[in-house]
Parts: C-alpha cells; sequence; structure tokens
C-alpha cells in the first residue's frame, strides 16, 4: 500500500509547502473555517452559516487576487559564517539593495533551504524509530514515518523576517534567524521576498536565486575533562605527534614500571635497589594520547541514539585539553578513518567538521572497527568508547584494550537505559550507560 | 496574530444577540475580558491545560447529552454548535489568565500516564470563530446580522492587515471584498430556492411518503420495495406463534401506478372501557392473545396487526379509529404503542365485504391481463381451483429479485413483469395477483404489511424491521378475505443478505433505547428534568474535583508580571549624540559594540573609539549608578559631547547643502 501512497505524499507535502507560501497563518484559518461553513450552511434556512461563508470566501478570493502580482528589484547578498552548532540559533546578517525607482516597504524575507524529499526506496524500507508501538492503521498508512523522514531531511528552520522600508536606491543591513535542527551540510539556495495583501490573509512571493552552504556542527554539552589515573606521562616520544614542539629530555623524577612503559626508561640502579621495576620520567612536552572510539554500527539509516553518540563524541573532544594532550577520534564510516586533534596539530573546529558529516555505518563488519583499533592500541594512553549497542563483538573490543592495560572508559548510549542493565551486570568492565534523552543530565556525571 | 481590544467582547455579544443569550454573552465578556484589569495572572504548566482541556471535554459531553434529553435529534448539531461558546469558555478564560500567550489542548481521559497533547495554540481566533458559528446557527433571519459580522471581521482583518498598506487601503479593500459577500449570500440564497423549488417534484414523493402521509392512504408502486434497504427494527411481537403477515392497510382501486382506498372509511372505534377495543363485535370465538410493540415517532400512524384480530387492549393508545376493511388507525398514542391483540382466525369484521370497486381492472392493464388470462386458460375451472392454477403460474415461471433496471417493451410497468421480466419483488406479484383475480371475476384488493419471522433470542420476541414490509393480494372467497402470497417464499431471506454487518450492534442500541422509551412511558413522568439534574450535578462535581486538584497543584499566583523594565529618560550632555545615532539606518552586529557601530553609522572627521566608548560609559553611569557620576567625569562627558555634537552639526550643514537634499 506504501506503494501507492508513496505519490501522493509528496503531492502532498508540495500543496503544503506552495500552501504555507501562499497564506499567512490567519488566512490558513480563515480559510479552514471557511470550508467548515461551506459544508454546514449548504442549507441557507436551516442556519445563518452561509452568510459566514460567503464573507469568508470573498475575502479570501480578493486577497488571494491581490497578490498574483510582485514585482520588486531588490538584490540580496548574504553574510554568512561557515559553521553553526544544532540547536543553537544561527545569527547573520543580509544586505539587500534596493535598485528600483520606488521605496519598498512592507516585504518580509525567508531562507529557502533545500528540502530533499524521502526517496520512494527510502520510504519503503526505512523505518521511523519506534515505528512497532504505533497501531497497524498507522504502519501500513506509513504516514508518521512519512513526516518522520522529513523531519530527518530538514536541517534548519527559516523564518519570516520582516523587512523595515528600503528607500529607492539604498542599501540595508538585516539580522536574519536560522535555527539549524540537525548536523551536516545545509544547503541555502536563494531567499523568498514577500509581502502581505491588505487583508493580511495571502502573502504574494518571488524567489531570489542565492546558493550558498553552510556546515552545522553536532550539539555540544557540558563535559568534564576526562583523564586516567597511571596514564603514559611526561616520557619521550609523544612529540613525534606534534610537528611544532621543541625537544626536552630534562630528568622529572622515578616512579614504578606501569605496562607499555619503555625499557629503555627503566633506571636499573633504583630498580636493583627498590627491587621494584622503576622508571625514569622526563620533563618533556609529551602528549597524553587519547583514543575516543565512535561506534557508528547500526543498522538504521537515521538513529536518534547515534546523534546522540555524535553529540557525545564532540562534547568530549571539546571539553579535553588540546595544550598537554592528543585525540585520536577513530570510527568507520564508508571506510576506516582516523583523525587526530591536539597542540600543533588539527583543533577542535576541524574534529566537529568531520563529526558533523559522519554517518552510520550498515554495510561493514564491526570487526573493522576493532581492527583499526588494535592497530592504533600501541599509541594510546587511554580510550574512550561510545557504544550505540552491546553484542559480544563489543565486548571482545573492550576486553582486549583492557588486556593491554590501556585504561578505558566504556559508554553506552541506549533508548532506555533498563534494556541493558542486566547485561551490563554480568560484565567484568565498568560501563556507563546513557539514555538518548538524557545525555545532557546525566554526561555532567561523567 | 493580532487582536484588536475588546474583539472578544464583541464576538460574544454577536453570539448573545443572535440566539437570545445576551445576558450569559455579558456575563462571559465581564469574565474573559477582566483579564485586562487583573495585575496578577496564573502560571499554568502543560498539565494544567490538560487539566482544563478535560474539564471542557466533560463539559462538553454533558451539554451533550443534556441536548440529546431536551431536543429532538434532528437538531443536535446545530443547537450544540449554539451552546459552545459557553462550553469553551473555560479554555478561554485558562489563556487569558495565565502568563502565556498560548494554550495546550490535549486529554488524560483514559490514560492515566500519558496525555495526549497537541501543539500550543492561540485559543482566542478558535473561540472568535466559535462565537460566529454559534451565532449563525441561531438562525435570527435578523437584517443586522450581516454588518455586525462585518465589523468583527473587519477589526480582526485590518489588526492584520499587510504592512505594506495604509489602514484607508485596507479597509476600502475590505469593504469591497465583503459587499461581494453580501451579494454572494444573497446569490446563495436565490440559488438555495432555485434548486429547492426544482428538486420539489422529485422531493414531492418522498416527503409525502415519509412526512406527510403517516397513516398510508394511498401506496405508489415501488414504496414497499424502498424500505427494504432499511435494517430498522419497528415492530416487537411478542407470541410463541404469531400468524406470518400483519396487515397495516389494504387498498381497493389501482390507477396510474398507485393503490388507492385506504382513505375516508375510518370512524371513531369506542372503546369497552379506557384500555380495551373491541374490534369485531362480541360474542368472541376464544383466541391466542400476543403482544405488539409498535414505534410510533409521530404518536400517531398505523397499527399492523393479524386477520383475525378481534380484541385489542393497550394502556398507552389514547384514541384509536377502524377502517371498514379492518385496518387500524392510531390518532393518538404514545411514541411507543403496546397493545395485547387476541386473534382467532375465524374472527370476521361484518362490514368487510368486496364492492364493485373490487372487481375493477384499470383500461391501461387489460391487454397484459387479457394475455396471462389466455396464457392460464382458468375459465371453466372452480375459484379455488382458479387461485391453485395462479399460484402455480407465478411458482414456476417468476423469481424474486429487488435489482430492477433499464426500461422494458411494454408500456406499463406490470406488462413488463408478466410478459418480460418475469422477477420483481413482492408489490409486483401482489399487484398482478390482485389484477388478475379480478380479470378471472373474484373481488379481490392490494394489501400491505409486515411479515413477522425473525426470531431475536436476545428480547426473546419477533422483530419485525422495516425490510420486513411486505404486499399480498386478498381474495374473497365463501364470505371471507383469502390472502393470496404469490411472492416467491425465499423473498424473506434474500432480503436479509443484505442487511449490514453491524445489524446487531444496532440492535443493542435500538433495545436500550426501546427499553428506556418503555420506561418513560411505562412510569407516566417525563424523567427529563431529573436526568438533567443528574447529569449538571455529576459534571458538577467532577469538574469540582478536577479544579480542586489544579488548585492544589498551582495555588499560587505567579508575581512575575510580564511588563517590560521602564527606566526614566535621564538626560546628559551626551544624549544628544545618542539620539541621532538611533536616527541611523545602520543596522547594528550582534556583539557588537555601541561605540563601534556609532563608529560606522556617520562618516566622522575625528571619531575615537576608545574616547567615545569611555563618554557612553560616563553616560550609563550618570543613567544608572544610583550615585551618579563625579564632577571630573562629568566635564570630560561635556567635553566630549560637545565635540561629537559640534560633528554632527556640520554633517547635518552639509547634507542640506547637498543637492536633492
Amino acid at each position: 500500500m506504501k506503494r501507492w501512497l508513496y505519490p501522493l505524499y509528496k503531492k502532498t507535502e508540495s500543496f503544503k509547502q506552495w500552501f504555507a507560501s501562499r497564506f499567512t497563518p490567519l488566512g490558513k484559518n480563515v480559510l479552514f473555517f471557511c470550508s467548515i461553513a461551506f459544508f454546514f450552511g449548504l442549507n441557507v434556512q436551516r442556519s445563518m452559516i452561509y452568510q459566514l461563508f460567503t464573507a469568508t470566501v470573498c475575502v479570501l478570493f480578493f486577497s488571494y487576487l491581490f497578490t498574483l502580482r510582485l514585482t520588486t528589484r531588490l538584490y540580496i547578498r548574504r553574510v554568512l559564517p561557515q559553521t553553526c552548532i544544532v540547536g543553537t540559533e544561527l545569527r547573520y546578517s543580509i544586505l539587500v539593495e534596493n535598485r528600483g525607482e520606488r521605496a519598498e516597504k512592507g516585504l518580509f524575507y525567508r531562507e529557502a533551504l533545500d528540502l530533499q524529499l524521502p526517496e520512494k526506496g527510502e520510504f519503503l524500507t526505512v523505518k521511523e524509530e519506534g515505528e512497532e508501538r504505533r497501531n497497524i492503521f498507522d504502519r501500513k498508512m506509513g504516514y508518521y514515518r512519512w513526516l518522520w523522514l522529513l523531519q530527518q531531511g530538514r536541517m534548519a528552520v527559516a523564518k519570516d523576517t520582516f523587512l523595515p522600508e528600503i528607500p529607492a536606491g539604498g542599501l540595508r543591513e538585516y539580522e536574519i534567524r536560522l535555527a539549524p535542527v540537525r548536523r551536516g551540510n545545509a544547503h541555502l539556495t536563494g531567499g523568498h521576498i514577500g509581502r502581505v495583501d491588505p487583508l493580511g490573509l495571502c502573502k504574494s512571493q518571488i524567489f531570489r536565486d542565492n546558493p550558498e552552504n553552510i556546515l552545522i556542527l553536532p550539539r555540544v554539552y557540558e563535559v568534564p575533562q576526562l583523564f586516567f589515573q597511571g596514564a603514559r606521562k611526561y616520557h619521550q616520544g609523544g612529540i613525534t605527534a606534534a610537528r611544532d614542539q621543541g625537544d626536552s629530555s630534562e630528568f622529572l623524577s622515578l616512579r614504578e614500571y606501569v605496562p607499555g612503559d619503555p625499557v629503555k626508561h627503566i633506571d636499573w640502579k633504583s630498580t636493583a635497589r627498590t627491587g621494584k621495576t622503576i622508571v625514569k620520567q622526563y620533563r618533556d612536552e609529551y602528549f597524553s594520547r587519547y583514543g575516543l572510539i565512535l561506534d557508528s554500527f547500526t543498522a538504521q539509516k537515521y538513529s536518534a541514539v547515534f546523534e546522540e553518540a555524535v553529540s557525545l563524541a564532540a562534547s568530549i573532544l571539546m571539553a579535553q585539553d588540546s595544550v598537554n594532550s592528543v585525540l585520536d577520534l577513530l570510527f568507520v564510516e564508508n571506510e576506516c578513518v582516523t583523525c587526530t586533534m591536539g597542540n600543533g596539530l588539527d583543533g577542535h573546529q576541524r574534529m566537529l567538521e568531520v563529526l558533523a558529516s559522519v554517518n552510520t555505518c550498515a554495510t561493514k563488519p564491526f570487526a573493522e572497527l576493532a581492527a583499526l583499533v588494535h592497530s592504533h592500541a600501541a599509541l594510546l594512553s587511554g580510550a574512550i568508547v561510545i557504544l550505540i549497542d552491546l553484542d559480544e563483538e563489543r565486548k571482545t573490543l573492550i576486553t582486549s584494550l583492557l588486556s593491554r592495560k590501556i585504561p578505558t572508559k566504556v559508554l553506552l548510549l541506549a533508548d532506555v537505559a533498563e534494556n541493558f542493565k542486566e547485561q551490563c551486570s554480568t560484565l567484568d568492565f565498568p560501563i556507563t550507560i546513557l539514555e538518548a534523552a538524557q545525555v545532557e543530565e546525566q554526561i555532567a556525571r561523567l | 496574530m493580532k487582536f484588536p481590544p475588546l474583539l472578544l467582547t464583541a464576538a460574544l455579544l454577536f453570539w448573545g444577540l443572535q440566539t437570545d443569550r445576551v445576558f450569559i454573552a455579558l456575563l462571559l465578556s465581564v469574565v474573559l475580558e477582566g483579564e485586562r484589569l487583573v495585575r496578577r495572572k496564573y502560571d499554568l504548566g502543560q498539565d494544567d491545560f490538560v487539566k482544563i482541556s478535560d474539564l471542557t471535554s466533560l463539559l462538553f459531553l454533558g451539554g451533550v447529552a443534556l441536548i440529546l434529553l431536551n431536543y429532538e435529534p434532528l437538531g443536535f448539531l446545530r443547537i450544540t454548535t449554539g451552546w459552545l461558546p459557553l462550553i469553551l469558555a473555560p479554555l478561554m478564560a485558562a489563556q487569558l489568565y495565565s502568563t502565556g500567550d498560548t494554550i495546550t489542548i490535549g486529554t488524560r481521559l483514559g490514560s492515566k500516564k500519558r496525555a495526549h497533547i497537541h501543539k500550543p495554540l492561540d485559543f482566542r481566533l478558535y473561540y472568535i470563530a466559535v462565537c460566529l458559528f454559534g451565532a449563525a446557527s441561531g438562525n435570527s433571519r435578523s437584517l443586522w446580522f450581516f454588518p455586525l459580522l462585518v465589523v468583527i471581521l473587519g477589526l480582526l482583518l485590518l489588526a492584520n492587515r499587510g504592512r505594506a498598506f495604509p489602514p484607508v487601503l485596507a479597509g476600502f479593500y475590505l469593504a469591497c471584498s465583503l459587499s461581494f459577500g453580501y451579494l454572494g449570500s444573497i446569490a446563495m440564497e436565490k440559488a438555495h430556492g432555485y434548486v429547492m423549488q426544482n428538486s420539489f417534484r422529485f422531493l414531492y414523493r418522498y416527503y409525502r411518503e415519509q412526512h406527510a402521509n403517516p397513516f398510508k392512504t394511498h401506496v405508489n408502486f415501488g414504496d414497499t420495495g424502498r424500505q427494504k434497504s432499511s435494517g430498522e427494527i419497528i415492530m416487537r411481537v411478542a407470541s410463541a406463534s404469531p400468524p406470518p403477515l400483519f396487515r397495516e392497510a389494504a387498498y381497493t382501486s389501482f390507477q396510474g401506478g398507485d393503490w388507492f382506498g385506504n382513505v375516508g372509511s375510518y370512524e371513531f372505534l369506542v372503546p369497552e372501557d379506557p384500555e380495551t377495543w373491541h374490534l369485531v363485535k362480541a360474542p368472541h370465538l376464544e383466541g391466542k392473545n400476543l403482544t405488539v410493540e409498535l414505534s410510533l415517532p409521530k404518536e400517531r400512524g398505523l397499527l399492523p396487526h393479524p386477520g383475525g384480530s378481534y380484541l385489542l387492549s393497550s394502556a398507552t393508545i389514547f384514541e384509536l379509529e377502524q377502517h371498514e376493511n379492518g385496518s387500524l388507525k392510531v390518532v393518538d398514542g404514545a411514541a411507543v404503542v403496546t397493545a395485547s391483540i387476541a386473534v382467532h382466525p375465524e374472527m370476521r369484521l361484518d362490514g368487510d365485504i368486496p364492492t364493485e370497486k373490487h372487481l375493477v381492472v384499470p383500461e391501461e392493464e387489460r391487454y397484459v391481463l387479457e394475455e396471462v388470462q389466455k396464457m392460464l386458460n382458468v375459465e371453466p375451472l372452480s375459484v379455488e381451483e382458479k387461485l391453485a392454477a395462479l399460484r402455480s403460474f407465478f411458482a414456476r415461471d417468476f423469481s424474486y429479485s429487488l435489482n430492477l433496471v433499464g426500461r422494458g417493451e411494454y408500456s406499463t410497468p406490470l406488462g413488463n413483469f408478466l410478459l418480460q421480466r418475469k422477477n420483481g419483488f413482492c408489490e409486483y406479484y401482489a399487484t398482478a395477483t390482485a389484477l388478475l383475480l379480478r380479470s378471472l371475476g373474484i373481488p379481490s384488493r392490494y394489501a400491505v404489511g409486515y411479515a413477522v419471522s425473525e426470531w431475536s433470542g436476545l428480547e426473546d420476541k419477533y422483530l419485525v424491521r422495516k425490510r420486513h414490509a411486505h404486499a399480498w393480494a386478498e381474495a374473497y372467497v365463501d364470505g371471507s378475505w383469502m390472502i393470496v402470497d404469490t411472492t416467491p417464499s425465499h423473498w424473506f431471506a434474500m432480503d436479509a443478505e443484505r442487511a449490514s454487518a453491524f445489524e446487531k450492534l444496532g440492535d443493542i442500541f435500538n433495545l436500550l433505547r426501546h427499553k428506556y422509551t418503555l420506561f418513560q412511558i411505562g412510569s407516566g413522568r417525563d424523567y427529563t428534568l431529573f436526568y438533567s439534574l443528574v447529569i449538571i450535578v455529576l459534571t458538577t462535581f467532577l469538574v469540582i474535583r478536577i479544579y480542586r486538584r489544579m488548585k492544589l497543584e498551582r495555588s499560587v499566583f505567579s508575581t512575575e508580571e510580564n511588563m517590560p523594565r521602564l527606566f526614566p529618560r535621564t538626560w546628559t550632555p551626551f544624549t544628544p549624540v545618542i539620539d541621532y545615532l538611533m536616527q541611523s539606518q545602520v543596522f547594528r552586529h550582534t556583539c557588537e559594540s555601541f561605540s563601534r557601530w556609532a563608529s560606522r553609522c556617520c562618516s566622522w572627521k575625528d571619531f575615537d573609539e576608545e574616547e567615545f566608548a569611555g563618554l557612553y560609559a560616563i553616560h550609563l553611569q550618570v543613567r544608572f549608578d544610583p550615585h551618579g557620576a563625579d564632577q571630573e567625569a562629568l566635564s570630560i562627558l561635556r567635553g566630549g559631547a560637545e565635540k561629537y555634537l559640534k560633528q554632527i552639526k556640520e554633517m547635518q550643514d552639509e547634507e542640506s547643502k547637498a543637492p536633492g537634499a
């Protein structure tokens, strides 16, 4: 049935967009009341609703007639930043030049965003989150799935901005607000310039082509800085990760050997004296190197849990000390990806840009991520693993990291924490479960 | 969306005037507009709004129940719409007396854990619309209706007009539009009149039969067939084995597709006692009793009864008339008539004898009757043999069907039935039989009534539905009228196959309603007032419960007043500079400092951003610091202000000298 409904929903959405572009909120309501008055006012002897119908239908008709023609010679240039953040209102300005011979007033401006309607295949195969909880009628009709897919494709929400009077030949600058709702690359195709008719019911609108892109970065929460006890600090060698650091080998102190410490730093005299393996520490521009491992393996193309996992990863890397440590971001999308952030390397901004574009991986096995982590394990002083599911493969990865004595913090994102509590109680490593809906509150306790 | 002041009051008064509820409208206006006088408002959350929504739903359901009890079901929608402004007033008041601009409509009824919540909305527009629809449903036919409607619509539309247009232009445009609206309403009235007039002919027969002819003075061809699609229960018969056919009326003359003859000869039947009537003069043979419960929504109509009925007892029939052919007319009765009827097959009405009319055959049907007569060839046979031959003729070649489409070769429906189609429903069989009997010299008549065959285990009675309507012929043989039903016997089962799948469910509701009506009639009292009071008390109780719960949770008034913080205008030497800059149309960026913006506003000859920022800081200190600024700072401010004012004056002079200024 969905196969037949797809063109209907597509047409309906196009109609809705046209309807929204031609009628003001008051106009929409008046049209609604007019339709009701038509149905209930047919019998002119039973009630006087027909007079309501004729009055509303005439004002709507004349309003619409008035909006059929709009000519302006306005030219618009956008002053747009390169990036913005999900959930944080973006404010930027536009420069409007009136090249006409008369002053323009009563106009409003709205950004036109490229809204990709769901593809037919996508509509037929991709399931809405929580669709199984809907009743059979809703599941068969798939309307909620359609709405959900539309919502997934909507990158930002634009609203009408009123433009005060622009004199003939004048150039004015106005502030525009845009609400980013999803991370990724948002394409602004241009802007709509409109005017409301004298009765405030309909709008006339023209489109000004002005394509531009803006990268929407993932949402970032407040996260405490994570570090691991017994990490490999104050050792030579880490400087290789940093291009612009000087070299220093000033002795700092002695401490007990920790697995992973280079054998050449063992102080044999002290070892002989104390009977314990002692290593030397140097005051060096060495950076602790952490791995931030992001699990992207889910069959769903759009997943709220994965979105929160990305936000969590972004929050963690934003909170990390990029002066005294290096952070490797490891994930698998179409291929294995490793990005490194730290002093002298790419900064927070670059990492956020990478995270803004990361997608789920449904075509590759989890083993690819495991192999990537294993290949990097020798470099890591600690690891933060963000999981979106818990199965044997994932458990094996954590166990192998712990067996290499790499301090590991495991964060599991879940729809409902209760679903994993029993499974987690049997694990031999600590794991923190965060509920996707309450990440902001729970993340502060990390 | 903007709402001009007192628009709600205007809409409410409009509703009150049009529906004669001016007092209620005034009261509601005072309550709703009173929010302007109240300085402190309730801080209502989503949960509170859901409770108020539930409260309004209860009021609505209570209102609906009261309307159903007190008014005819036909006008239910119109009357409910008329009361909606009062019913929805709590929601409107909740929005106006809360700190927010919108309300959240939702419900927790039926689900304790999760409320169904819609998007927040500004309810004012919907409430105004409800008032307008309520006013229109009053159907006052007042000439003031449209002008008042124009005023309310005009106020709303002018307040929300496009900013590019002056009020005068918008007003003119609005006046033009609404003038066309008025002409449109006149045109709609005319069009309605035209459609009604032209469709009258088509609807005439329908209305005549359904509403204007409760005593069925005549029937036209197809009346019984039209009832076949309805499963509505109209009669219940309590008896172990009732006669299969209950006659409602009998007709003598057939003309142009109509049967006539059930008019004129009804006579008032004198009761033996207030609840007993002798249908046949005593002495009576001892027969069996059956009880009939007949629905008579108009409290008058024909009473179907079996042949041989001789005694009728009923406490719910107040006046009865009887036709010379035995048909009974309830002239005054209850909405549901319960009658006990004594029946013996041999009891006959003395005056029910055939006349010459019972042998008249219409000229236009003579050709077909002669044709059939030739086919039957029964002239030499006895009356009983003729009847048997007729029955076998119809049983042999004819079938039952309700689906008769298309025109036949013959000029009359009867001709097409007997000579071409050879299928039809009871009316065809009864008419053909009655006329054939007459052509064979046997007095006959056309009878309509109901077949009593459907047993209901639920009610322990026989049910008679509309689709059980039946027609048959009666022949006068050996001094009495004999039923000659030639319709194929499986007609009842075939009609039952067309029944709706939800018929049984409908029967349950019908039974409940029937029992309630019987209770109402049996008690002899009108319980409407009592039930109305019960509904009012229960609704009030629930309303108080919800309100108390709400008050427990939100008993604190919001102390926050949504008033902008205003500061007195304190003049400093720097004020004229700021006033001048404020007139500039240069856009100030978010987070841009005042001094940076000032530097961009004008083409200063001598501008020091740091100095300007310092001067602005002193200006703010003078305005907002309770201790003010010291003399030294003030002298710096004066000096700086003079410097910039001088530059401003120069710029203004240059502007005025510029060509085209």
